[in-house]
């Protein structure tokens, strides 16, 4: 009986349909996917961006970037160092000192990752989706728009064609027209569609917007598509949001999910 | 030529089970389903009481996620070993060992991806001709992608509630 059942569910699985691939970009949220419980390595480390680039199908990565005290730029996600290690405090208020002896709080007790030392993003042809941290509320104000672009570009001259790998995501308006000038290819998180037609009216270089799957319609994806903007859509961690997705036909997925979009679209 | 090796593999095993009442007979065969990393997985197994207090038991089971609602097969054989620690009529209990392999196959027959478990943990069963069965481990994975030769190691957990229903 039991074998029986074996055969019966095998020939049940090969007899699916295979899906037709979308040109869908599939990008790693953080790597290897953000507050996810299937994702191997926690987000924006090391360990996760290497798996994450390796991973055959995927198109490239997403990671959250801060500025340290001393200019230098760590990958993270939080305001505050207090929820995902033991440590306490701001990325912002550290030197490189004290964020190199910092773990986080993963079963793997991965290391925060400083950038300039991610050598998988240097080289490939991968693409890389910087999301632009700029706020230091240990301080309560912004960092300094210059120390982090000149911090930048110095990592910037390193990494292989830069021009068409590598994209900020920015989320405060101020700093747009500074990335643009210093010549980065900027998109701008909003989940407000009027906000995003004055950003575009504003400035015609910016290269797309990045939206939550959940707060951006199929109209909207289509109406900015058609207008010559890319549109990245995150938050999509299940198979039924991988699935809606398909419906929508975004440029890119920033998905949690990282094994489950490739099924999905490629 | 490979779906053929992949029916005589039952076939054999079949016939194994049924010519060996005596000793090789699984005595219980089990349903279980298994939280971890990779997804939720359904099993089907069975099981053998070895020697003394050391138990056995081989699973196929396939992940949810991926099998049933993206439609690609994601399939697991686990082995488990367990030393039946304390054992009386309506429950045991003791450590176990689990080795896993699983593999993620958008094509039947080429799998993308291989993961490699061997964990360690403990198994408590409870009941008589039907026994429920709860059991956890932890321990040591490894990935690696079919088109890529590198491994990628991390430590990983299974969490698992199932059925054990004896002839």
């Amino acid at each position: 009986m039991v074998y029986k059942l074996f055969i019966l569910l095998f020939l049940l699985i090969v007899s699916c349909g295979k899906k037709p691939k979308l040109p869908i970009l599939v990008i790693g949220h953080g790597g290897n996917g953000l507050n996810f419980p299937g994702s191997i390595y926690h987000d924006n480390s090391n360990e996760a961006m290497d798996l994450a680039l390796s991973t055959p199908n995927v198109d490239g990565v997403e990671l959250d970037l801060r500025m340290a005290a001393d200019g230098t730029l760590w990958l993270y996600h939080d305001e505050q160092l207090g929820t995902e290690t033991k440590s306490s405090g701001c990325v912002g208020a550290k030197n490189s000192n004290q964020l190199l002896a910092i773990r986080y709080k993963s079963f793997n007790k991965e290391k925060l990752a400083k950038l300039d030392q991610i050598e998988v993003f240097l080289e490939g042809e991968k693409l890389l989706f910087l999301d632009i941290k700029h706020s230091n509320s240990c301080q309560n104000n912004s960092e300094d728009v210059n120390q982090y672009l000149a911090s930048l570009s110095d990592w910037k001259v390193k990494v292989n064609n830069p021009d068409k790998r590598v994209f900020v995501v920015l989320n405060n308006r101020d700093w747009i027209e500074p990335f643009i000038f210093s010549g980065w290819n900027v998109l701008f998180s909003s989940d407000e569609n009027d906000l995003r037609d004055k950003l575009m009216a504003d400035f015609t270089e910016i290269r797309g917007f990045v939206c939550k799957n959940k707060l951006c319609t199929k109209k909207q994806v289509d109406d900015l598509k058609n207008k010559g903007k890319g549109i990245y859509l995150y938050e999509v961690r299940s198979p039924k949001a991988l699935k809606e997705l398909r419906e929508k036909n975004p440029t890119g997925v920033m998905s949690d999910d990282l094994q489950g979009a490739i099924v999905e679209f490629k | 030529m490979k779906p053929l090796v992949f029916l005589l593999f039952f076939q054999t095993f079949n016939l194994l089970a049924q010519r060996s009442n005596t000793h090789v007979l699984p005595k219980k065969y089990s349903l279980s389903s298994s939280l971890q990393n990779e997804d939720i997985f359904i099993s089907l197994g069975a099981y053998y009481n070895l020697r003394k207090s050391f138990s056995f038991e081989l699973r196929y089971g396939v992940g949810v996620r991926r099998t049933f609602f993206q439609q690609t097969l994601f399939s697991k054989v686990d082995a488990v070993f367990c030393y039946n620690l304390f054992k009386f009529d309506l429950w045991s209990f003791g450590p176990s060992v689990q080795c896993s392999t699983l593999s993620l196959a958008p094509k039947l027959f080429k799998p993308i991806q291989r993961y490699y478990v061997a964990e360690v943990g403990y198994s408590f069963a409870f009941g008589k001709k039907i026994k429920g069965v709860q059991s956890s481990f932890i321990g040591y994975r490894t990935t690696e992608f079919t088109s890529v030769k590198h491994l990628y190691s991390y430590i990983g957990y299974v969490f698992q509630l199932g059925l054990r229903y004896g002839l």
